[in-house]
């Protein structure tokens, strides 16, 4: 009786499993098998359909990384010009989306996607995730970020700085100058000062990592790290525990005066303080600075393509780039764009910031790591 | 000798009974009766030591033993639903004691082969105690209190959930068995004529009060 | 098992629906991105020193985890199963608090409370992970306490056991398999946490768990990541093999005895006890929770109420608070509802249906990358395009909080003797009769109890439906860390701001069901 009952049972189990292993396994075969003629057959079609769609409400689905926060109703003006609704989708950080967007690359999530950076824009590239686009606002880009998708590959939106940031008052205060450049952080008079985000589980901390390469180049920023470590530097997991806890220069007052930050953290402070203090409480070395990239582009597989061009235009066009300073705290990549007054007062936009090839660090990012780990963090 | 002397009881906030008094002599089986519900069994609980009482004292062989906790006492119980140790086999629950005492394992499997003789359960010594008849676990549970060798065995309501048939029987082996060992016990039941077939005294609880 | 039931052709329909979704909604999407990504010389990975001593580091961190959580909640559950005393369903609630709290959360909060040389240790990381689980185990083992009759308690006594040989000789044998289950839970749990090893192990600590982020998402090396999410599944479903086969259980239990075990505290020696115990347990458990709210309203040193004032008054944050309301409520469901069918087709199949306890164990088992990443990459064609729809993230805390809400209903079950309902059927009805005025009325207290844990889960779950795309509001702990990931002190109050007030909301979740559960089944002692 029992055997019997067994039999059914592990049978019945075994009908089940192979009947959704197999719906698992043909769902998958049926995207890659659009994504060959989705490319080919698409786009002719694309635009007479598009023609009568415009009748029917298009939305589009934008996605980014959980810290996108523009205004509120930042896309209004781009629905009532061109009828189109724009839905932000949240998914992960920026690695998350990269990853995501690479396994589901021509049968993407989403129609646009906001936040691949450069430092995984090789990584992107090279899964195919995007269709090219070159966007007409494209000779108002920053220069320099251009060069970096030199076929159209991604658009740029914005750009940013990861700096050391210093403590204004707490130097002040012991008449100490502080510190301007990476290599005086090695100096025993920032001992036990500065806290880094580690670059394995951090962006910024990650973007200071590449500065010291970019700065010391390959061979020499091993010795530059063993310096920083016998100096006292406090490692920690991610950087909301770094500025938030550990610095002394914001709410958390830390102990330490000196951290990796981004260049616009000094405006927030001022932006964000209540009441706002009279001078800025921190302030930027721009000689440590890395210089961030970030891109938009649209995601190969879309049904919506020429929206999705539409939209991309808008994320360049001047209104949009202009809200991203006090919103996402990056710059426009627009260079027409205007910046808010606590942007030009507060902050300093490093001339020559340090920076690295894309593939570059595509190709040695993991090898670069495992070394920082060794180094630093046993 | 067990020394039961003007013992009031409180539970749960109301009174079952005060200034009870009763004696009990050496190898003495001595039958309790009275109503369901009249508190005869919170009186064996109190004389084992499972429950305070409020006033009076308890005296055996002489020591006071109102306070003594009751893994100390020595006064071995019968519960009414038996309450063998169901992660235990039948052999196990009876060697239980002996095992609390570190009774050297090779006297302890003596002991429990001729406790478990005595009520004709030897065939069951390996065998686990939830599929035991009532009767069958009723034998245990005396098994199980006597291998200790108690000052005083305490009956609860011993044949109560039984069937009628087995009662004769399950009564005279009973009867039997204590006598020969001369054990001092304290048989509670509300049925007369349970009572009357063993004791050497049947008591009232009515009548110990004053 | 044999029951009556057995006879019954229902329980292979029981079984149907817990094994279906299992199987559709984690099985499929994880065996999918294995086969999809696994490459052979990812196998290389696993004789790198830095992988060992990261297998390493994250078993024993949870063995000690364990280890902890079990020394607190042995005794809380001594003296809450043993004892009746003021304020104890408000303890019972209170110790159930941290579970919810998003791990961030948490992290956070001890960071807030722990000297600064705690940071970034293995200590302060096993601390937290003790918090997390310490509540929940000791409700476990206590609702097994509970079922002892304490009259066997006295038996032993009267046989001469004195309290601690009763503890060695009869109680610890018979929680065992609850403390067992208990222990593997936690332990599974601590695995595989991932929050509160970030923020509190620090950078130069990694479990499997974030090693497997990290080379999915950070470095894109996804054939790697899902190579030691194989190894994460393997060493725990050895542990879990390992651990119930030496646990099979031997013997019948009594159901809920009508005798409570909990006595009023009497002597002096109990009550220093029992007060100490309790003390500790409910500081331990509100203290982070305090340190979080006091947070939420000193920033820089200054008091303010700005935080909760834009909490109570932002749509967004007001539509997040619905929305998580609004999952948890379909999350308990749907989980006490499998949780029901899983654990009946196991106790009713007479053990052939053994598998679906592990199998419904799954879902806490594999890795969160995994199983998001699976979604992501199986359901991706229409009409299966499920990949941002709403419902999935509910069905994602469901899963998750099944395991939990089965192994709630499973051993009370168990442990229903057949004895019942053969009576039941023997007077006349029918097995759906008998299912329903005995299995029922038994199990429905722990069906309650299931639904509060499933909530609980629901409500602070971040690491499955973090991996799915989500749109419109969010649910609250995403809320939370979000807030917590972006520049500026009022938005970080905001944060500890909300994350008091999901203590608060949760809290009294918790203590209306308990509260729920108690009068049901003082009416069911009634009748």
């Amino acid at each position: 009786m029992n055997l019997t009952k067994t039999k059914k049972a592990t049978k019945l189990f075994a009908i089940i499993f192979a009947a959704s292993l197999l719906a698992g396994a043909c769902s998958n075969n049926q995207s890659t098998d659009s994504d060959d003629t989705s490319g080919q057959t698409e786009t002719p079609t694309d635009d007479s359909t598009t023609e009568s769609k415009t009748s029917e409400k298009v939305t589009l689905t934008l996605l980014a990384y959980d810290s996108f926060t523009p205004s509120p109703n930042i896309f209004d003006d781009f629905t009532a010009q061109t009828g189109i609704n724009v839905e932000i989708s949240l998914g992960g950080d920026a690695g998350e989306l990269v990853t995501k967007a690479g396994l589901t690359s021509g049968n993407p999530e989403a129609d646009v996607l906001w936040g691949v950076d450069n430092t995984l824009l090789s990584r992107a590239t090279s899964k195919n995730i995007f269709t090219p686009y070159a966007t007409k606002n494209l000779a108002d880009l920053d220069e320099s970020a251009r060069k970096l998708v030199p076929n159209n590959e991604a658009t740029p939106v914005d750009t940013g700085d990861v700096c050391i940031n210093y403590d204004v008052n707490w130097f002040k205060q012991r008449n100490l100058a502080p510190p301007l450049t990476l290599r005086a952080l090695t100096s025993s008079n920032y001992a036990n000062l500065l806290v880094v985000p580690s670059p394995v589980s951090s962006s910024p901390g990650l973007a200071f990592m590449l500065a010291t390469i970019a700065e010391f180049g390959q061979d020499g920023w091993d010795e530059y790290w063993k310096s920083l470590k016998q100096n006292g530097t406090l490692i920690v997991s991610d950087w909301t525990t770094a500025y938030y806890t550990e610095f002394s220069g914001s709410s958390g007052k830390g102990d330490r005066p000196i951290v990796v930050s981004y260049g616009s953290s000094p405006p927030a402070e001022m932006i964000f303080a209540n009441p706002r203090p009279a001078t800025a409480p921190t302030a930027v070395a721009a000689l440590t600075c890395f210089r961030q990239v970030e891109f938009a582009g649209i995601l190969r597989g879309t049904k919506h393509e020429r929206e999705a061009q539409l939209l991309i235009d808008y994320l360049t066009d001047i209104k949009f780039q202009e809200d991203l300073p006090l919103t996402l705290f990056v710059y426009p990549a627009n260079t027409k764009a205007n910046l808010p007054e606590d942007f030009v007062k507060y902050s300093l936009r490093p001339e020559s910031p340090l920076q690295l090839d894309p593939d570059l660090i595509s190709n040695n990012l993991l090898f670069w790591l495992d070394e920082f780990t060794n180094i630093v963090l046993r | 000798m067990l020394e039961i002397d003007k013992v009031s009881i409180i539970y749960d906030s109301s009174q079952l009974f005060a200034n009870l008094s009763l004696t009990i002599k050496h190898h003495e089986i001595v039958a309790l009766t009275g109503p369901s519900g009249s508190g005869k069994t919170t009186l064996l609980r109190c004389i084992a030591g499972l429950e305070s009482i409020s006033t009076g004292s308890i005296h055996l062989n002489g020591h006071d033993i109102t306070d003594q906790p009751a893994h100390l006492r020595n006064i071995g119980m019968v519960f009414q639903d038996n309450q063998l140790f169901p992660h235990l086999t039948v052999g196990q629950n009876v060697a239980y004691s002996l095992k609390i005492k570190r009774t050297p394992k090779k006297i302890a499997d003596n002991k429990v082969r001729e406790v478990l003789s005595l009520v004709g359960l030897n065939h069951l010594i390996d065998r686990t105690v939830t599929n035991l008849s009532g009767g069958e676990a009723k034998r245990v549970a005396v098994a199980r209190a006597l291998i200790a060798e108690p000052q005083v065995l305490l009956l609860d309501e011993p044949l109560t959930g039984l069937d009628i048939e087995l009662h004769g029987r399950l009564l005279e082996d009973l009867g039997k068995l204590l006598r020969t060992r001369g054990t001092t016990v304290l048989h509670v039941t509300h049925d007369k004529a349970e009572a009357s077939a063993i004791a050497d005294r049947v008591l009232d609880l009515r009548q110990l009060i004053s | 098992m044999t029951t009556i039931y057995n006879r019954s052709q229902a329980i292979y329909w029981l079984a149907i629906a817990p094994i279906v979704a299992i199987v559709i909604f984690v099985i499929a999407p994880v065996f999918n991105i294995f086969v999809s990504s696994l490459q052979f010389e990812s196998l290389n990975l696993l004789r790198t020193e830095a992988i060992r001593n990261v297998v390493w580091f994250t078993t024993w961190q949870s063995l000690v985890s364990t280890a902890f959580t079990l020394v607190i909640a042995l005794p809380l559950a001594f003296v809450t199963a043993n004892f009746k005393f003021k304020a104890q369903r408000l303890t019972t609630s209170l110790i159930s608090l941290p579970f919810i709290l998003p791990s961030i959360v948490v992290g956070v909060a001890f960071l807030q409370i722990l000297p600064n040389n705690f940071h970034r240790t293995a200590f302060a990381l096993i601390l937290a992970h003790t918090y997390f689980n310490f509540g929940f185990t000791s409700r476990l083992i206590t609702a097994r306490w509970l079922q002892i009759h304490p009259h066997l308690d006295d038996a032993a006594r009267t046989l001469g056991a004195s309290p601690f040989k009763l503890f060695i000789t009869l109680t610890m044998p018979l929680l065992s398999k609850a403390i067992t289950n208990a222990a593997l839970i936690v332990f599974t749990l601590c695995f595989t946490s991932y929050g509160v090893v970030r923020v509190l192990g620090g950078p130069s600590r990694s479990t499997l768990e974030t090693e497997i982020y990290f080379r999915a998402m950070q470095l894109g090396d996804v054939s790697g990541a899902m190579l030691l999410s194989a190894l994460q599944i393997v060493i725990i479903v050895s542990l879990f093999f390992v651990t119930t086969r030496a646990s099979r259980n031997k013997f019948k239990q009594s159901t809920k005895p009508t005798i409570s075990r909990q006595k009023s505290l009497q002597t002096r020696k109990q009550k220093v006890i029992a007060a100490t115990i309790i003390s500790i347990a409910t500081l331990f458990a509100i203290v982070p929770v305090l340190a979080i709210a006091f947070k939420s309203i000193n920033t820089n040193s200054r008091f303010t109420t700005t935080a909760w004032r834009t909490v109570f008054t932002s749509p967004e944050i007001t539509q997040s608070i619905t929305k998580t309301l609004i999952y948890a409520v379909i999350a308990m469901s749907l989980a006490t509802l499998l949780g029901l069918l899983s654990a009946c087709s196991v106790a009713y199949s007479n053990n052939n249906f053994h598998f679906i306890s592990g199998l419904t164990t799954l879902p806490i088992v594999i890795s969160a990358v995994s199983l998001g990443l699976g979604i992501i990459i199986t359901f991706d064609t229409q009409p299966f395009d499920w990949r941002g729809a709403q419902f999935m993230l509910p069905l994602a805390h469901a899963l998750v909080a099944l395991p939990l809400a089965m192994r709630v209903i499973l051993p009370v079950l168990q442990a229903i003797p057949d004895s019942l309902r053969q009576a039941s059927s023997v007077l006349g009805a029918s097995p759906r009769q008998t299912w329903l005025n005995i299995d029922f009325k038994i199990i429905r207290r722990a069906a309650i109890s299931a639904a509060a844990i499933s909530a609980t889960v629901s409500i602070g779950e971040f690491g499955a439906s973090s991996f799915l795309a989500r749109r419109g509001a969010e649910t609250l702990p995403i809320m939370i860390s979000r807030l917590l990931s972006r520049p500026g002190d009022s938005l970080q109050s905001q944060a500890f701001a909300l994350a008091t007030l999901l203590a608060i909301f949760s809290l009294i979740v918790i203590f209306v069901i308990d509260s729920f559960a108690n009068t049901k089944s003082a009416r069911d002692s009634h009748a």
